[in-house]
């Protein structure tokens, strides 16, 4: 359907590296069909599922990250399901995939080979190192690309050990956001040239892009930021700080910002000295300064110090978990959980778009193992007869 | 000279500090001409960030964070507290195809360059504002900053020790995180733009941008009713999983096992000592179980090599090991060398610096950091004489009239 008026098609045959990229294109509009294993994919299978149940229909990961796509089996293995993804992939106008480099090769199912039957095709390979170089088949999970990518040098105390952030899905969000970068840069480059190409993005370098802050300062000056436990490496005043209760989160971007903390606080050291209205003055004696603000906060709870803040313009901020995100009125005037019927599970909510406010589009669940076969392969032209023979013969 | 994605599009950009440059900066880097709108009284806040270069922190050109998020763009300075300032972004919103801004909710409208005012000049244009909050609901004037953005999205609550505080990560990730967001929603509207020719309004809430990459963990909430906590580096399925003390100081290995298969390999290449034989640890069930003890048996093993060998010798052995990089091991990593992620821009102030480049290659139209960050107001009497056509006297008298301080 290459060039044509309708939204994109989108074969996915991705794991954690680009499966929410895929997830942003459906959200988004695309025609996402998910051409799993007849097992099943290996998203299926991860913790933790609704209910507790094991239960190829009710991993968490797979609820999420396939909301709003169809879902066909297929087993790529044998030829005659190769022939079948062939006519798929005269179908398409992405296909993103998720093996090792050189692995859909093998099947005569590379990027020179689809190339040949769709010179429209954009064929985005995620990869933890990209298709080229030293490390190019390495072995990754998401801790080691955290580790590999610089971002778990700072993540974590300075006299404890480094830490994986938020349990890796940092890791598949920010993969799957350049997969989807990369796709529609594919998609809008055919509109001028009429073909199709090969997007390499390479995970380790997704985080990296990240660590720009710290390798521009290590370039200048030679000096690595290290783990700055609940600190900002590069910004004075930036973070976690303790409270009477807790912690409590605080950000001072701007002159103005200071002069309300200042104000605030009345510290008469900190507001005699002009200097400290400037970022990088500020930032050379941030150690006093966030001294200072911890023994001042630590007299308050958390709520006061979250009240007052706000009531002060300041970027303050309470440190929530996923039922103050559940029962946030933003999130919820904003009408950011969108419901969607499972067929099985029933009615349950998961996060929506973020953006469009006033279209947030009807969204689908994620799909039963399958349960799309009939309807995207009669779409190629195979007859019922034919998807059943398939059935039996395992193929599907 | 190869063609790019965006050659076509023009992009007038209100954004300052992180997440919104960063996005400009990827669209710019794919060949969208980025016009960026800055003022002298209101310059970027990213100037005035780190790194700096020795010597240049007083320099408005002299920042590295700078530097990088803004190579490709060009610098135009208009006041838009100046009516004749405000109708020259007018106009040039008439000769563009993208707008986007960063400012708290209320910001555009007083400028008077609220959604009818934008539609009015340019019915095709795609806006997108990309505050803190989004521009509805009760908090969209809170001020937000990334580190505001990591605490509120639950990003920090996950992040640390069960037993200890909540921890962030040291740099302006959710920034990042929103650039990339908005990138996604602009690069979508574009191509639904080519197809339907209409134009549009997106409201991205950076919250949001952030709060969506934890879906399974707020899934876990609204179908269990659990509250999932930090668990320093374990996994609820598979262990061994963490990071491992190496042989000099501050060094460390991590180490993924994914199951039975993995671990069979993992203790033979550890040269099957007698404890990696214990029956507790054969099943995936007993690891987890154990992993204290785990833990405690493959730090001592790692503690005792170099990080490098370690990993190289479980790579071989095909299990999932890393090394902690900082910014030091990443400016020499062979595989990010190989693959030309830092690349050298000529700089005025900074001279050559070698900036991230794109994690994307695009075999037939790839990306590029190609020309340094404007000096401020760099391009303003070209971009305004060449895009709006306006003469030299034109040009000195809106100088005169301060539109373009």
């Amino acid at each position: 359907m290459t060039g044509t008026g309708e939204s994109p098609r989108v074969l996915d045959l991705t794991g954690p590296l680009a499966i929410y990229g895929t997830r942003l294109m459906a959200d988004l509009g695309a025609d996402v069909i998910r051409v799993e294993d007849p097992a099943g994919d290996s998203i299926r299978r991860s913790p933790p599922f609704a209910g507790d149940v094991p239960d190829p229909e009710k991993s968490l990961a797979h609820l999420s990250f396939n909301t709003n796509k169809r879902s066909v089996t297929l087993d790529l293995r044998s030829a005659r399901g190769q022939e079948i993804f062939r006519r798929l992939v005269k179908t398409a106008d992405i296909l993103v995939e998720t093996f090792s480099p050189g692995y859909l090769e093998t099947l005569d199912l590379g990027y020179a080979a689809l190339r040949e039957i769709n010179p429209g095709l954009i064929m985005a390979s995620v990869t933890p190192f990209g298709q080229t170089g030293p490390s190019a088949a390495w072995e990754a999970s998401e801790i080691t690309l955290w580790a590999m990518s610089g971002l778990m040098s700072i993540t974590g105390d300075s006299n404890g050990p480094p830490v994986l952030a938020a349990q890796g899905y940092l890791v598949t969000g920010v993969a799957g956001l350049y997969t989807a970068i990369g796709s529609y840069l594919g998609l809008l480059a055919r509109r001028l040239t009429g073909e199709g190409q090969h997007v390499d993005v390479s995970a380790q370098e997704a985080l990296a892009s990240t660590m720009v802050q710290g390798l521009v300062e290590y370039l200048f000056n030679q000096r690595i930021t290290g783990r700055m436990g609940a600190k900002h490496g590069h910004i004075a005043v930036a973070g976690n700080y303790t409270c009477k209760d807790g912690f409590w989160s605080l950000s001072i971007g701007s002159a103005e910002h200071w002069h309300r903390l200042v104000e605030w606080i009345g510290d008469q050291e900190l507001a005699t000295n002009p200097a400290l209205a400037d970022e990088p003055e500020r930032y050379r004696v941030r150690h006093l300064v966030n001294e200072k603000i911890e023994a001042w906060a630590r007299q308050q709870t958390r709520a006061e110090l979250v009240a007052e803040g706000q009531a002060r313009q300041l970027p303050v901020a309470s440190i929530n978990t996923a039922a103050d995100l559940v029962a946030d009125p933003q999130l919820g005037a904003r009408g950011y959980f969108v419901a969607v019927d499972h067929p099985t599970l029933g009615t349950f909510r998961v996060p929506g778009l973020v953006t469009d406010v006033l279209n947030r589009p009807r969204f689908r669940p994620a799909p039963l193992l399958g349960q799309h076969n009939e309807e995207v392969y009669g779409e190629i032209g195979l007859s019922q007869e034919a998807v059943q023979g398939l059935r039996e013969a395992g193929i599907i | 000279m190869p063609r790019l994605p965006l050659e076509n599009v023009r992009v007038i950009d209100l954004t300052q500090a992180v997440a919104g440059p960063f996005a400009t900066m990827l669209l710019a880097d794919y060949g969208a001409e980025v016009i960026k709108i800055e003022s002298r009284t209101r310059a970027d806040l990213a100037r005035r960030w780190r790194p700096f270069a020795p010597g240049k922190e007083q320099d408005l050109n002299g920042s590295g964070l700078f530097a990088s998020l803004n190579r490709n763009k060009k610098s135009v300075t208009i006041n838009l507290k100046h009516p004749r300032g405000v109708e020259l972004v007018k106009r040039l919103l008439g000769r563009g195809d993208v707008i986007v801004e960063n400012f708290s909710a209320r910001v555009m409208a007083g400028l008077g360059l609220d959604w009818p005012a934008i539609r009015a000049a340019n019915p095709q244009i795609i806006y997108v504002s990309m505050s803190g909050f989004g521009h509805t609901g009760p908090h969209r004037d809170w001020p937000s900053f990334n580190m505001t953005i990591q605490a509120l999205s639950g990003l920090s609550f996950l992040t640390g020790f069960p037993d200890q505080g909540p921890l962030v990560i040291g740099n302006s990730w959710a920034d990042f995180v929103g650039g990339l967001q908005a990138t996604v929603a602009i690069l979508a509207a574009l191509e639904r733009r080519a197809r339907t020719r209409q134009g549009e309004r997106l409201d991205l809430s950076q919250y949001e941008a952030n709060v969506t990459l934890l879906g399974p963990v707020l899934l876990d909430y609204l179908l269990n009713g659990r509250v999932e906590n930090r668990r320093g580096n374990r996994r609820a399925d598979i262990a061994p999983h963490g990071s491992y003390p190496a042989k000099d100081p501050d060094t460390w290995c991590v180490i993924s096992v994914a199951d039975d298969a993995a671990w069979a390999r993992f203790a033979e290449a550890l040269g099957a000592p007698p404890w990696s034989l214990d029956p507790r640890f054969s099943t995936g069930d007993g690891r987890l179980e154990h992993a204290d003890e785990l833990d405690r048996r493959i730090g001592e093993w790692t503690a005792r090599r170099p990080a490098r060998e370690v990993i190289e010798h479980l790579q071989a052995a095909g299990i999932a090991a890393g090394l902690l990089q900082t910014e030091a091991d990443l400016a020499c990593d062979p595989q990010l060398a190989q693959r030309g992620f830092l690349q050298e821009v000529l700089h005025p102030v900074l001279g050559r610096i070698p900036l991230p480049g794109t994690p994307m290659r695009l075999s037939g139209t790839p990306g590029s950091a190609r020309a340094p960050s404007p000096r401020l107001g760099a391009e303003t009497e070209a971009v305004l004489s060449e895009i709006l056509g306006l003469t030299s006297s034109e040009l000195a008298d809106l100088a005169r009239s301060g539109a373009l301080t």
